[in-house]
């Protein structure tokens, strides 16, 4: 029963919903809409060869992608609509060219200049986000992306909106009510819909073409490719140090070459303070829980500072100072592999610059994803 | 992995009393050829064939339920105490179990054996992942053992070869050997100041860092359940127990304080671990 990998490079999502109450959509075409019809294509999600390395995205089956429900999601992302005084988009918070992080902000900003409690997520790569954990948000609030993407708008420190003034304001444009007619085959707008085309665009937010992957393309998956991908003498030190437990021990939480999420999406407590944030208990009621929170992935560091959940650490070398030296081993459920590193100067510079090697400069261009 | 393995011996042992049409003649001895009749209307037959056939025995499904004692009751995880003891008197508690088989065995008799090839992740926080249904059906028989590999062979121990465990992140540093970890059994212990420390027993490829470059060593082991013998005739299920402080003696007693956190780099303790592995798991039906 040898698992034969596939390297498929293009995956058709087939397209595979339908409406019961395409009669009744028909009634209120607005009068400058009369030819629009509801017939989406297919979106292909273009999934680099050696994600074929873990398990398949999850894809709900009741919001298949398409073209017109990604461009909808797209310019619903970047849409300050969605706030309460049209200040403040998802893009706002979350830019493009900082891998969807928001521009070294400790704690974004929500209308008005109000505080975020938690420091903005990046993202990229959220197709796979719920293959292990099954759970978004750093404390675990939610366990899809629909879902995560109705939280924001309605945050008494972010949006500060009501569902319901979002969708009227949305439904009294022009092109709204054209674009969720050819998405989703009515221009009733509401927020199911709207979350709806939002995750789909996430969906179309995979990073893949760091040094690392081309690397990895090259070493592992056997795909040529031009330029010298090789790993220098001190990143390749750094990898070693990374995957070696009696050093970095970074490869048990953030996975290693092979989980090219280089995250494993877990939650745990990774021994910040002696009196943590309650984390993912505030969800689940379980004082086992206390403290923890979700595994971010390494991926794009170089564009994401600053870091942890509350944005605490500036820089890269004051995050591996933590787990270096730093680690409260008195916080409860602190996970079992928080332990001192011992790492000299030399290896935690090799550890840093290995973790610059999954930047992916290409992502945070990619003009597919700018508004 | 392995194709699937079945020795036809089984099959031919099976078929020889089995030959339809035949059963009503009384001297067995003057069958040459096997006539095989075929009735085609209640008072007329036909000889269709003068082949021999063999019927294939029934075969069932098989479902493992994987069970953790220690003390000899079901784990208990995350307790704020220190409810086991090691062979070595040192108290502990259990955060994490997760372990991987693979290629259970049914041993018929000396010639012939059922393999199923796949293999199976257990997560004591998943509580689906301590059945295993097995892909393959086992055919009817009294087989005398039942087995399997715990971890991977050499054969399936193969780097990023599993969507799966790759996932997980449960794959074995490639200079430590490569492959997959077998297994995480972590929790804390009262150390020698009676002070609580962490402990991460962690296993997979045995790798030498003596030599240079290191020197890595294959470390699955295969179990032969004690007591083990099962007559299949129906659909079935059998407990694999794994037996916790078993991993901690006999033959090599398990020290906290030497062998914490880390051993995936420490060869000996890598080998004590398979040494010791094999009085862990029991069998229960």
């Amino acid at each position: 029963m040898k698992r034969i990998l596939n390297y498929t490079l293009i995956i058709i999502i087939l397209l595979a919903s339908c409406r019961e109450d395409d009669d009744i959509v028909d009634e209120v075409i607005p009068p400058n809409n009369p030819e629009v019809k509801s017939d989406p294509t297919p979106y292909a999600l273009e999934i680099p060869p050696h994600f074929n390395r873990i398990n398949y995205p999850n894809i709900p089956i009741d919001n298949p992608m398409t073209v017109e429900g990604v461009a909808l999601g797209k310019k619903l992302f970047f849409e300050k609509m969605l706030s309460k005084d049209n200040s403040i988009s998802c893009g706002s918070c979350h830019a493009p060219s900082e891998a969807f992080n928001d521009r070294g902000m400790v704690k974004s900003l929500g209308v008005g200049g109000t505080q975020s409690i938690r420091n903005a997520m990046p993202l990229f790569n959220l197709a796979w986000g719920s293959v292990t954990s099954r759970r978004f948000n750093w404390h675990g609030s939610v366990t899809t992306l629909e879902e995560q993407a109705l939280g924001p708008v309605r945050d008494p420190l972010e949006m500060q909106e009501t569902w319901i003034n979002v969708a009227s304001k949305l439904q009294g444009t022009n092109e709204y009510p054209q674009l969720f007619e050819k998405a989703f085959g009515t221009n009733i707008i509401d927020s199911n819909l709207v979350v709806k085309a939002i995750a789909q665009f996430e969906r179309t937010l995979i990073s893949g073409d760091s040094k690392f992957d081309r690397y990895f393309l090259e070493n592992f998956e056997s795909i040529d490719l031009p330029g010298d991908n090789d790993l220098t003498a001190q990143e390749q030190r750094g990898f070693n140090i990374y995957v070696a437990e009696e050093k970095g021990d970074c490869f048990h939480c953030h996975g290693s070459q092979f989980q090219i999420l280089w995250t494993t999406n877990e939650f745990i407590n990774n021994g910040l303070d002696a009196n943590p944030d309650s984390g993912l208990a505030w969800i689940t009621k379980n004082p086992l829980d206390v403290g923890k929170f979700k595994t971010p992935s390494l991926r794009n560091l170089a564009f994401t500072a600053p870091y942890m959940h509350d944005g605490r650490f500036a820089t890269l070398e004051e995050v591996v100072e933590f787990y270096n030296s730093g680690v409260n081993a008195n916080s409860p459920n602190i996970d079992g592999r928080q332990k001192a590193r011992n790492m000299n100067a030399q290896e935690k510079q090799d550890l840093i610059a290995f973790l610059n090697t999954l930047n992916d400069t290409s992502f945070v261009t990619n003009p597919a994803f700018r508004p | 992995m392995k194709n699937f393995k079945y020795n036809k011996i089984l099959f031919s042992a099976l078929a020889i009393s089995i030959l339809s049409f035949s059963a009503c003649k009384d001297d067995d001895e003057i069958i040459e050829p096997v006539v095989i009749q075929e009735p085609t209307s209640p008072s007329d037959t036909t000889v269709v064939t003068d082949t021999t056939v063999v019927n294939d025995p029934e075969t069932y499904t098989a479902t493992i339920n994987l069970t953790q004692l220690a003390n000899n009751a079901a784990i208990r995880m995350n307790t704020t105490d220190y409810p086991y003891t090691n062979a070595m008197n040192q108290s502990f508690n259990i955060t994490k179990l997760q372990y991987l088989i693979s290629d259970v065995t049914f041993v018929l008799n000396d010639s012939t054996t059922v393999i199923d090839s796949g293999y199976h992740y257990v997560d004591l926080t998943n509580t689906a992942s301590l059945t295993y249904t097995l892909n393959t059906k086992i055919p009817a028989g009294t087989y005398t053992s039942v087995g399997f590999t715990f971890g991977f062979d050499e054969e399936d121990n193969v780097s990023g070869a599993y969507t799966d465990l790759n996932t997980l992140g449960w794959n074995w540093p490639a200079m430590l050997g490569g492959g997959y970890h077998f297994l995480r059994l972590e929790g804390s212990y009262l150390d020698s100041n009676n002070t609580a420390s962490e402990f991460k027993t962690h296993m997979g490829t045995a790798s030498d860092g003596s030599t240079m470059p290191r020197t890595n060593e294959v470390n699955h082991f295969d179990v032969v359940l004690p007591s083990s013998s099962i007559t299949v005739d129906n659909n079935f299920s059998f407990d694999i127990e794994m037996n916790i402080e078993e991993w901690y003696t006999d033959p090599i007693d398990w020290d906290f304080n030497v062998w914490n956190a880390p051993v995936m780099p420490i060869s000996a303790a890598q080998k004590a671990l398979n040494s010791n592995g094999s009085s862990v798991f029991t069998f229960k039906q």
